[in-house]
């Protein structure tokens, strides 16, 4: 599962015309776009609205583990030029002077850079940070739910001192349109690792199919889940597995089966 | 090599420091208040991470020498253990530093004159009894030593307290530096070793047993003592036959006279460090095997221990003599 956590919809709109996403008619508290494993949500500036959307989000997707995240936004920059697109290794929080550090888990191509979280726009630019007003919002909640690794933050600069684009819409969805290949691209590599720590998880409907078939405890559950975790996670067992346990009748059986299982497997490292 | 190097603003002038940046010149660099910003979160995936981490680079301001657990030792009385560097190089699926830290960032202390300071002191506070300082427990000794330089200082520290001794437990390759200087003989490296089917299933990054052996032999050839450890076994259905085989391979190489010290151990890992580990790599058959807990340790049953203790321990005193054996003995 990716999201797009996005301030204004002239920043989501690259986003949202080149996957093709469509706007969610039963979800009324922030606008969403949808299709298949993707969400796009617009927050609203500044980071109270950025804090509620992403925990919003994130509640509504609780059973669509894990989530990737990447907080796509304008900024402005003394530093770079018009239009550039950073990835940002350092968050600032100017109200609370707490910092973040989101992992660049892979090499993006995209220039770092040192995001400052501002609670009011300014135009006082520092020589080597950039400023926004919902990157560490977003961060600190979004890593809540996910591991800092699947917690991004890309921003284009839409300001600087020589040159302000302000409230101009057109201007900005063009602005981060020039980048939207290199956008899908680090989403794609996010995606692909969220992939990574998603296949070590037991699906929730293979879940609730092995807990009918018997009763069972919370340690009793504890050391299933240790057992399917491992089993699954081999090529081609999930169906012949289910099939298997259905047969047994107790919790005690089912797990002592899957034990026994392991074990012969594990013999061979 | 790594992606990217974080430092204190505290050290970022320091010369070594200085060195190290030097050294990853297009390696984004982000400074940092206190390592404990990066390296301590909770809501971080130390297996994601690992593909690929960063450099930390910070001090260290207390506890720079602590004692070791109880059954970490090779025959000393006082016995010490000293980390210039948290998290390793590789990717040993068998390590409990998997399980230790949050973080898989490579955290590399540079004040090691303090650590120096509080070794001589220690090392003062027990002369004329000889005292042992383990380099190798949060990382491997040498494997970023071209990086850290950590030999280049360390080396003569050692060689200048005359009841001190240290050992380097390393996997890697890394002894040019060692090669360089006077031998000491209060010096141990000590190479670690796990059979070839081990080695290929769970040492990721690791260097060849080949490349290690002939590591050690060079070393050897410059008068510097050396150590095996063997450690962890691992079980699989053919451990007694790859492991006899390891013994033949390494005794091929090395003269059993030129070793200071073995020692020989089963795999263990503490509960809580296998607990995080298991929740890391659902998938690895290392830990979907028979295991069991004892004394807040997991590891094998008993007797499957002691009859691989036995079998391994038989095989490798048909090489060895019995006064360098130090086996593990984490159930006293």
């Amino acid at each position: 599962m990716l999201v797009w956590v996005v301030a204004l919809h002239c920043e989501a709109k690259p986003v949202i015309d080149y996957y093709g996403l469509k706007k969610s008619a039963s979800h009324h508290a922030f606008d969403v776009y949808l299709k298949d494993n993707m969400h796009c949500i617009i927050s609203g500036i500044g980071k109270t609205a950025t804090a509620a959307a992403t925990a919003w989000i994130a509640g509504l997707n609780r059973h669509k583990h894990p989530i990737a995240w990447i907080n796509l936004g304008t900024a402005g920059s003394s530093a770079h030029s018009m239009g550039a697109a950073v990835s940002i290794f350092k968050i600032s929080d100017s109200d609370s002077n707490r910092n973040f550090y989101p992992v660049p888990i892979f090499d993006s191509g995209l220039e770092p850079a040192h995001c400052h979280t501002l609670g009011k726009p300014s135009i006082d630019y520092h020589p080597h940070q950039i400023f926004d007003m919902e990157a560490s919002a977003f961060f600190e909640v979004a890593t809540r739910f996910s591991s800092a690794e699947l917690v991004q933050c890309l921003k284009i600069i839409s300001d600087t001192p020589a040159q302000q684009t302000g409230h101009d819409k057109a201007r900005i969805s063009e602005l981060i349109n020039r980048h939207i290949v290199e956008l899908a691209g680090f989403a794609q590599s996010l995606g692909n690792l969220a992939n990574q720590v998603g296949r070590l998880e037991i699906g929730e409907s293979n879940w609730e199919k092995i807990l009918s078939c018997a009763h069972f405890t919370q340690t009793q559950q504890s050391r299933l889940g240790k057992s399917l975790r491992f089993l699954l996670s081999q090529p081609g067992q999930t169906d012949a597995l289910i099939a298997e346990l259905a047969d047994l009748k107790s919790a005690e059986l089912i797990i002592a089966h899957l034990e026994n299982l392991c074990h012969r497997q594990t013999l061979a490292l | 090599m790594v992606s990217c190097v974080y430092v204190e603003s505290e050290v970022r002038q320091y010369p070594r420091t200085l060195q190290i940046i030097k050294q990853l010149k297009s390696t984004p660099l982000i400074e940092i208040e206190h390592y404990g910003e990066v390296f301590n979160p909770r809501a971080q995936n130390f297996r994601l991470q690992k593909s690929n981490p960063g450099l930390i680079i910070a001090r260290k301001h207390k506890g720079q020498v602590l004692k070791t657990p109880k059954s970490y030792g090779i025959g000393g009385y006082h016995n010490y253990y000293f980390s210039h560097m948290l998290n390793c190089l590789y990717d040993c699926r068998y390590c409990f530093l998997q399980g230790m830290y949050r973080s898989a960032h490579q955290l590399v202390f540079v004040n090691y004159e303090d650590f120096a300071a509080e070794i001589s002191q220690i090392a003062t506070r027990y002369d004329p009894e000889p005292v042992w300082f383990f380099s190798g427990y949060d990382c491997d000794s040498l494997a970023n030593d071209p990086l850290t330089r950590f030999v280049e200082y360390f080396v003569p520290v050692f060689a200048e307290l005359g009841n001190s001794w240290m050992e380097l437990r390393t996997k890697s390759t890394q002894v040019r530096q060692l090669l360089k200087l006077e031998p000491c003989s209060r010096v141990v490296t000590a190479f670690s070793f796990t059979d070839q089917y081990s080695h290929r299933k769970l040492e990721h990054g690791v260097a060849s047993i080949k490349k290690r052996l002939d590591a050690m032999q060079a070393l050897v050839e410059a008068g510097w003592p050396i150590g095996l450890r063997l450690d962890p076994i691992i079980y699989h259905s053919n451990y007694q036959s790859e492991f006899v085989q390891l013994l033949q391979q390494i005794f091929s190489v090395i003269d059993a006279t030129a070793l200071h010290s073995v020692s020989l151990g089963a795999f263990r890992l503490p509960k809580d460090n296998y607990k995080q580990v298991h929740r890391l790599y659902p998938d690895e058959p290392l830990f979907a095997q028979n295991l069991t807990l004892d004394k807040d340790i997991i590891s094998y049953p008993l007797t499957l221990e002691q009859e691989m203790i036995s079998f391994c321990e038989q095989k490798l005193l048909q090489w060895i003599p019995p006064e360098i054996y130090f086996p593990c003995n984490w159930h006293d």
